[in-house]
């Protein structure tokens, strides 16, 4: 069926609306395979399409999607319906930052589509890979491969016409063993980012031969490895775990909308304040961090957001401070409006939602922590007195405006004098944000860093999930309490 | 939603014969799902969201194969169905062989629409509107402002097999209002929550009532950093709920118990691991959970012993693990257990009593009404971590009330609900724990209202809000 958005959105301006925009996806392909212990238990696949449009009405928004495209007018009069009810409670109507009206395309790079190789080769790929973890103190393998593919049209009433395709893939292995005291162990392996494409490309298997093997043996390692010392230390992130330190204590805080209060009957708000922008001692000098989504190659790189505005590479932290945030349209006029100055020069172009049926949100893009002249993991353990290098998340809680956290790891190693003492179990970390990253003392240097893939990030009411990405290096933080 | 079912069995039907006649072996799902939600933040409507889905999960069967297809997609479009289906048995050579054969039964026909309510599923925009106005009637000031969402909706499963034309149908309705009420300048926040799977069970005085409270307590009451060490702590509903939540999937889940994922094995069935006052049910008959009388395969269900008197006697197990492991189902394919939680002998109403509690127990109680972002740090051991979020607050034995800064737990399951499991409260509420993040599934657990437990670590104190 072929519809004439551009004709329906001009119909809502007639009728009173004085903005509108829509994103129809004409088709959504994914699919999930999960192997457990060589049986191919999830073998899902999926295909979805439908239309999502958002009303601006007297200042308030309303929104309604369906997947049934013989209601494109009724969905169309909903979403209207929606903002004229939302405008009976308006405190501070919507004013969307300036943009300009752009037409273009944006295609992900993927050298062989997921979506084009045989389902045989793809499931002897996995049998393959189960193999090569199939191995003596292995007592569970999992291997999953989740692939998705979306074809995004963009119309808007300012006359943005954008058309976006993108193509991702988030491939996993991990092993579990049982240790001396009966707990299970477990470690994992996420491919970073490999080549300047993401597709079937990743799953050559030169790709996994050793990454395989280095999980297999770390496990066994840690099932008679010593637990985890109770005190304070250093603490030095491999990129594994790095990534997701960023994630939590720096790119939610620096979601705009979470600053400007709109997470917080969800996920939360943030303990940033607009008046810190410019101010705020966030982390040591060594610290600069940026929300890029011109980074190559990267789910967090999409060409356009969901607002229709071009992506961007924004400075959030500059030699500590914090100059920036993760922003849109929506956010960025609120915040000026509200500082009453300018803080932001235009959206950060970070508008995105997750599918067809739900609302753009702030959303992180590539947050990204620049590489020092800290040299390289060998060179940072020898310049650390009493330290604990930390690998692979395995737990994340945070504070409800994310100014502390608890993080636990899948491994580490105790360091002593300069010196890696061997490995420790049952690892975790905790402490406030700010104190954390103003005692970022080291920082890799770019041979340490890498661009981590998150497909799961949940944010948002209703919740969203959201793909994304981390290039970060190796750190190290001191004063640091391990083991609780 | 007759309508809605007549067109739901109709197109399955069609489906059916279809892939009948390919001489095939399936079962079909149709979820529906109509959604509305309004969105709260700064005193203002930040969103009003419709939406109106449909989703078809195929499943196919072979000798020791399954394969899944699913889609989003135009209800009237039946070829795109065929189109799905095709794919899936297309796929079912190549899936690998299971080390069992998955089990396809006949659905056995049932039609539980015990949890829907029509005036629910046709509560206006502006009644949600007005229901939130006398909720917080006079509570917002230029400082205090208000947050929160009221979602409702109606949701629909539809299941048909290959092996017989019964149809099983569960439709209910659900409602979720969240108020949070939080000062610009100091940071602090307090939420009340309320629901429902009928109109009449939404009642706005009682939100009122909480938040009226909790904003003066935190107007009149200074706030403390709280010195780590053992509490004795209250929790409220949402963060009892919070806690099954993570117990259902560390302990319940069969998944989990049978690849050793979380903190019990299959061999722990019948040992002692909680508190005797501890009893923990999956229960078809608590409506307020948005309850399923029939799994999805039409098997009615009974009243499951999860935990009784601390002994653990059941976990989840879907015909797919029973077969896998050589078990027996025990009707919980469903989209999620009932989970009850028995209450107990504690005669308390209202937050306000534990003024009178602290005092007469001559110890400070430290009520905890929610948890927020809890994390599982070791599933074998079932060590748990979250911070108090939402307007915790500091009983003192001498009468008066602290509002405590935010403070992170960090304990085992084991420790919270079986060493220190102190008492329960006679009154039980429905919290809603339903997650939103794709398909609409309205879940709550039945909890009592205030759960006492005794020497309680606090791992982290926050020093501002």
């Amino acid at each position: 069926m072929k519809v004439d958005w551009k004709k329906s959105l001009k119909k809502l301006l007639k009728q009173g609306a004085s903005y509108a925009d829509v994103r129809y996806y004409p088709q959504e392909d994914s699919s999930i395979l999960y192997m457990f212990n060589g049986n191919l238990l999830e073998f899902n696949q999926q295909q979805e399409q439908g239309f999502g449009v958002r009303v601006l009405y007297e200042g308030a928004w309303g929104f309604a999607a369906s997947s049934d495209l013989s209601q494109v007018g009724r969905t169309f009069e909903l979403a209207l319906e929606n903002a004229r009810t939302a405008a009976r409670k308006v405190k501070q109507p919507v004013a969307l930052a300036d943009k300009e009206a752009v037409r273009g395309e944006f295609v992900s790079p993927c050298a062989e589509d997921p979506f084009e190789v045989e389902i045989s080769e793809q499931i002897a790929t996995m049998q393959w890979l189960d193999g090569k973890l199939n191995q003596p103190g292995v007592v569970n393998r999992e291997i999953i491969l989740q692939t998705n593919r979306k074809t995004i049209e963009y119309y808007d009433t300012e006359g943005a016409e954008i058309r976006k395709h993108l193509t991702d893939i988030y491939p996993r292995v991990a092993v579990m063993g049982v240790d001396v005291d009966g707990g299970m162990q477990k470690r994992k392996y996420m491919p970073p980012r490999l080549y300047d494409t993401r597709g079937w490309e990743i799953m050559r298997r030169e790709n996994w031969d050793q990454e395989t093997e280095r999980i297999v043996n770390e496990m066994r390692q840690l099932l008679e490895a010593p637990t985890c010392p109770q005190d304070t230390r250093s603490v030095i992130l491999l990129p594994d775990m790095m990534f997701l330190q960023v994630h939590e204590t720096i790119g939610h805080p620096l979601e705009l909308d979470r600053i400007l209060g709109y997470e917080l009957s969800f996920a939360g708000g943030s303990f940033v304040r607009l008046k810190d922008f410019g101010n705020l001692k966030y982390g040591s000098k060594k610290l600069t961090v940026r929300a890029n989504a011109t980074e190559p190659n990267s789910p967090g790189s999409f060409g356009f957001d969901d607002d229709g505005v071009p992506c961007r590479d924004c400075l959030l932290i500059d030699k500590g401070t914090l100059v920036g945030a993760i922003s849109s349209r929506q956010s960025v006029g609120e915040a000026n409006r509200n500082a009453g100055r300018d803080i932001f020069s235009g959206s950060g172009g970070a508008a995105r939602a997750m599918s067809f049926h739900r609302v753009p949100l702030d959303r992180m893009t590539n947050i990204n922590v620049d590489p020092g002249e800290d040299g390289t993991l060998e060179d940072i353990i020898s310049n650390t007195e009493c330290g604990l290098v930390l690998g692979g998340e395995r737990s994340w809680s945070i504070g409800s405006n994310r100014e502390h956290f608890h993080f636990a790891t899948d491994i580490g190693w105790l360091v002593e004098d300069g010196v890696n003492k061997g490995m420790v179990r049952n690892t975790s970390y905790g402490g406030d944000t700010l104190k954390f990253y103003r005692k970022l003392s080291a920082v890799g240097d770019a041979s340490t860093w890498e661009l981590h893939y998150v497909n799961n990030c949940g944010k948002g009411a209703p919740s969203q999930i959201m793909q994304l990405g981390h290039g970060v290096p190796i750190c190290r933080f001191d004063q640091v309490k391990v083991g609780r | 939603m007759e309508k809605m079912e007549k067109k739901i069995t109709k197109a399955l039907t069609a489906l059916r014969e279809y892939g009948l006649a390919q001489d095939a072996k399936f079962r079909l799902l149709w979820h529906h799902e109509n959604s509305h939600f309004i969105r709260y933040a700064n005193s203002g409507i930040s969103l009003n969201t419709s939406e109106n889905l449909n989703r078809l999960y195929i499943t196919v069967y072979g000798d020791k194969r399954l394969a899944r297809t699913s889609l989003k997609m135009d209800p009237s479009n039946l070829d795109q169905m065929k189109k799905m289906f095709d794919r899936a048995l297309m796929t079912l050579e190549f899936t690998g062989e299971l080390s069992y054969q998955p089990t396809l039964s006949a659905v056995k026909s049932f039609n539980d629409t015990r949890c829907y309510d029509a005036d629910l599923a046709e509560m206006s925009s502006d009644e949600m509107i007005d229901f939130v106005e006398q909720a917080t009637l006079n509570l917002e000031t230029d400082d205090i402002v208000l947050s929160g969402n009221f979602s409702r909706g109606e949701t629909m499963l539809c299941t048909m097999t290959s092996l017989s034309e019964d149809v099983g149908f569960w439709a209910a309705t659900d409602a979720q209002v969240t108020l949070v009420l939080s000062s610009c300048k100091n940071k602090w926040e307090v939420n009340a929550e309320q629901s429902a799977y009928r109109k009449k069970n939404l009642k706005a005085r009682v939100l009122h009532k909480q938040l009226s409270f909790l904003v003066d307590s935190y107007l009149r009451n200074k706030p403390v950093q709280l010195p780590l060490g053992a509490y004795r702590i209250v929790l409220g509903a949402a963060a009892t709920a919070e806690y099954l939540d993570l117990l259902d999937w560390l302990a319940l889940d069969g998944d989990t118990v049978m690849r050793s994922a979380g903190m019990h094995s299959k061999e722990d069935v019948g040992q002692r691991i909680l508190s005797d006052r501890f009893n923990l049910y999956d229960d078809p008959e608590a409506l307020q959970t948005f309850a399923y009388s029939h799994d999805l395969w039409g098997r009615k269900r009974e009243k499951l012993a999860l935990y009784e008197q601390g002994v653990y006697r059941n976990f989840s197990i879907s015909q797919e693990l029973a077969d896998e492991f050589g078990l027996e189902a025990n009707a919980t394919d469903v989209q999620h257990l009932n989970l009850a939680l028995d209450s107990g002998d504690w005669e308390i109403k209202d937050v306000r009593e534990l003024c009178a509690e602290a005092a007469e127990g001559k110890k400070d109680i430290l009520y905890i009404p929610y948890l927020h972002y809890t994390g599982v740090v070791n599933p074998s051991q079932g060590l748990v971590t979250g911070s108090s979020r939402f307007g915790a607050l500091l009983f003192k034995q001498d009468g008066s009330i602290e509002v405590p800064y935010n403070v992170r737990l960090t304990n085992k399951l084991s420790d919270l609900f079986g060493s220190g499991l102190v008492k329960l409260a006679q009154k039980r509420v429905a919290y809603n724990t339903s997650q939103t993040y794709d398909e609409r599934n309205p879940r709550a657990v039945l909890v009592p209202k205030f759960v006492m437990l005794d020497d309680i670590e606090i791992s982290h104190s926050n020093n501002s809000y």
